[in-house]
C-alpha cells in the first residue's frame, strides 16, 4: 500500500510530467488559455494515460520486444479514439475548443514515456497507480498555467470576470504568454529544489 | 490554380503561424535538440522530409480509403501508424543505401514518430482541405504545401533558437533559470517576434 | 519475423474492432447533438420563424407556413483566416442574426467577434447587426471592435455584399 502511494505521489511531485520531466508539452501551452479547456485536457489525457498502462501492463508479457512501439502506439491510438468519439457525443463544445490536440494526445510523450519506462515492466497495480499519479499531476499543472493565463491574460476564472477596472494584458493568452509562463513557472521549481539542496 | 493561396499558405505555416512558435507542435524536441546549430538544422531537415511526405501519404490513405469505405473514425490511429511504419522503413533505407546521411540524420528518426508536427500536420491537413466529406479543389497540393512549410517552419525557428543558445553559454544566466527555462523564455521573445507577421495579407 | 507480424496485424485488429464498436454506440449520438446544434443556431439566428428548410446552400425560414426570409452561410477573410458565419435576414435585407461558426481571429482582440460579455446571452457586437438593412451596413452604423478594424471590416462587408447578392440574384430571377 506504501508503495503504491509512494508510485502516486512521485506523478505529482518529482517527476511532475511537465515541470520535473518537461514532456507533453504541445497540449500544455496550447489549451491553457482557460481553465475550462486546461480541465477537459487533463480528464481526456488521465483517461488514455490509465487506460493505456492498465492494457500494457496487462499485456506485457505477451507484447514481443522488437514490436512493443507499434503496439503501444496502437494501444494508445485506440484509447484517444475513444475519448475522441465520447467527448464529441457528450460535450461537442469542448472537443470544438481542444480542436487538434485530442488526437494529439497520442504523441503525447507522457504517454508513450510512461508505457515505456513503466507500464512494460511493473504490475497492472503499479501502473494503475503510477497512471494516476501522473494524470493528476499533468492535469495540475494544466490547470496552474491556465489559471495564470486566463487570470492575467483575460481577467477572469472560468468565464467568470475577476475584478473590475482590470486590464488584462492579453499578451498573456497569446503564444509568447505561454512559453513566459511554463520557462518561469520551470525556473521556479529549480530555485525551490536548489534550496531545499542547501 | 490559385497561386495567391498557396503562397500565403507557405507565409502562413512558416512565419505567421509557425509551428513551433504559435502552435506548439514539436516544441519537445525543440527544447531538447537545439543546444547546437548543426544537430538542430540536421533535425530540421530530417522533419522537413518527414512532414512532407507525411502530408503526402495521409492525404492519399483519408482520400482513397478512409472517406470511400467511411472509417474517418480510424483517422487518429491509421495515421500514426502509416506514419511511424514510414519513419521505419526509411531508417532502413537510408542506413543500407547511406551510411553518411544515416550517421547524419538517422538517430533523429525515431524521435521524429512522436513529434507532435509531423501527426499535427496531418490532422490539420484533413481538417482544412476537407470539407463536408470530400477533398476541396487542390487539397493535395495544398496539403503538400503546407507539410512542406510546416517543416520549413520548424527548421528556422531551430536554427534562430540554437544560434541564440550557442551564444547563450558565454552568459551568466541565474543558476535556477539554466538550460531548460531561460529557452522558454528566448522561445517567448521568438514568438513574440513572430506575432509581428500576424495580419500580413497578399 | 512472420510470427511477429501476425501479432502485430492482430493487435491491430482487436483495437479497430474496439473502435469500430465505440464509434457504432457514439455515432448517432454525434449525429443528434450536431442537429441539434444546427437548429438551435438557425433558432438562434432566425429567432421569428417556426420552420427552416434546406435548399441547396441556404436556408428558407418560415412563419406560420408563410416564406419570410432567409439563412445563408458565407465566410470572410478575417486578420488570421477565414471567418464562417450563418446570416439570417428577411426579404427586404434586414438582418435578423448572425452567428460566428469559426474563426481564427486573435484571441483578445479579433476574437471579440463572437464574444458574448458576462451575463449576457448573445455576442454584443453581432447583436448590432440586428434589424439593420443590409446595405446600411458602415462604420457609422456599426461600432468597430478596438484594435481589431479588420476583424469588424470583415464580418460587416462579408454579411452585406453577402445579402445583397444573394437578393439581387433572386430578384432578378424572379423577375425572369
Amino acid at each position: 500500500m506504501k508503495k503504491l502511494w509512494a508510485e502516486f505521489k512521485k506523478g505529482i511531485t518529482i517527476e511532475n510530467p511537465t515541470f520535473g520531466l518537461v514532456l507533453g508539452l504541445c497540449p500544455t501551452l496550447a489549451v491553457s488559455t482557460t481553465v475550462n479547456n486546461a480541465i477537459g485536457m487533463g480528464i481526456a489525457a488521465t483517461f488514455v494515460l490509465i487506460g493505456s498502462n492498465i492494457i500494457i501492463s496487462s499485456l506485457r508479457k505477451f507484447i514481443p520486444h522488437e514490436i512493443r512501439i507499434p503496439c503501444y502506439i496502437v494501444v494508445i491510438a485506440t484509447f484517444v479514439t475513444i475519448t475522441e468519439l465520447f467527448m464529441k457525443a457528450y460535450s461537442p463544445a469542448l472537443s470544438k475548443s481542444l480542436g487538434i490536440f485530442v488526437p494529439l494526445i497520442v504523441v503525447n510523450c507522457i504517454v508513450l514515456g510512461r508505457a515505456e519506462a513503466f507500464a512494460s515492466k511493473m504490475p497492472v497495480i503499479y501502473s494503475l497507480a503510477d497512471a494516476l499519479g501522473i494524470g493528476m499531476g499533468f492535469s495540475l499543472a494544466l490547470v496552474l498555467i491556465a489559471t495564470i493565463r486566463e487570470v492575467l491574460g483575460s481577467g477572469t476564472i472560468l468565464g467568470t470576470p475577476l475584478a473590475k477596472g482590470f486590464e488584462p494584458a492579453m499578451l498573456m493568452i497569446l503564444a509568447p504568454g505561454a512559453l513566459l509562463t511554463i520557462g518561469l513557472l520551470i525556473g521556479l521549481t529549480n530555485w525551490i529544489k536548489l534550496r531545499k539542496k542547501g | 490554380m490559385d497561386i495567391a493561396r498557396y503562397i500565403m499558405i507557405i507565409i502562413s505555416a512558416v512565419f505567421i503561424n509557425n509551428f513551433i512558435l504559435s502552435k506548439f507542435l514539436g516544441l519537445c524536441s525543440f527544447i531538447g535538440v537545439s543546444k547546437e546549430t548543426k544537430p538542430a538544422v540536421s533535425m530540421g531537415m530530417a522533419v522537413t522530409f518527414v512532414t512532407t511526405m507525411a502530408s503526402i501519404i495521409s492525404w492519399l490513405v483519408y482520400n482513397f480509403i478512409l472517406i470511400p469505405y467511411k472509417l474517418t473514425y480510424l483517422r487518429t490511429i491509421t495515421f500514426i501508424l502509416v506514419i511511424a511504419s514510414f519513419v521505419q522503413l526509411v531508417e532502413i533505407v537510408i542506413r543500407k543505401i547511406s551510411p553518411p546521411l544515416f550517421r547524419a540524420f538517422g538517430i533523429y528518426l525515431p524521435l521524429i514518430t512522436v513529434n507532435c508536427a509531423v501527426l499535427g500536420v496531418a490532422v490539420l491537413n484533413s481538417e482544412m482541405f476537407f470539407a463536408n466529406g470530400q477533398a476541396l479543389p487542390g487539397s493535395f497540393l495544398m496539403s503538400l504545401v503546407q507539410g512542406f512549410s510546416a517543416g520549413v517552419g520548424y527548421t528556422l525557428a531551430m536554427l534562430l533558437m540554437s544560434g541564440i543558445r550557442e551564444r547563450l553559454d558565454f552568459v551568466d544566466v541565474p543558476k535556477s533559470l539554466k538550460e531548460v527555462p531561460i529557452t522558454f523564455i528566448i522561445a517567448a521573445l521568438m514568438s513574440l517576434a513572430f506575432l509581428g507577421f500576424s495580419g500580413f495579407k497578399l | 519475423m512472420i510470427r511477429l507480424g501476425i501479432k502485430l496485424m492482430s493487435v491491430c485488429f482487436i483495437a479497430s474492432s474496439i473502435l469500430t464498436f465505440t464509434y457504432k454506440i457514439t455515432n448517432p449520438r454525434i449525429i443528434s447533438q450536431k442537429d441539434k446544434e444546427e437548429k438551435e443556431a438557425l433558432k438562434f439566428i432566425y429567432a421569428e420563424a417556426e420552420e427552416f428548410k434546406k435548399e441547396d446552400n441556404h436556408y428558407l425560414a418560415y412563419k406560420n407556413k408563410n416564406h419570410i426570409g432567409y439563412i445563408l452561410k458565407t465566410s470572410a477573410q478575417g486578420y488570421s483566416g477565414l471567418i464562417e458565419m450563418l446570416v439570417g435576414f428577411n426579404k427586404e435585407g434586414i438582418i435578423q442574426g448572425i452567428i460566428i461558426l469559426e474563426h481564427r481571429e486573435t484571441p483578445g482582440l479579433g476574437a471579440k467577434i463572437s464574444e458574448v460579455r458576462y451575463g449576457e446571452k448573445k455576442p454584443w457586437f453581432l447583436e448590432q447587426f440586428k434589424d439593420k438593412k443590409a446595405s446600411n451596413l458602415n462604420f457609422s452604423t456599426i461600432n468597430a471592435i478596438t484594435g481589431a478594424t479588420i476583424s469588424t471590416r470583415a464580418v460587416l462587408e462579408a454579411v452585406r455584399n453577402c445579402v445583397e447578392e444573394f437578393l439581387n440574384s433572386s430578384n432578378n430571377q424572379t423577375s425572369n
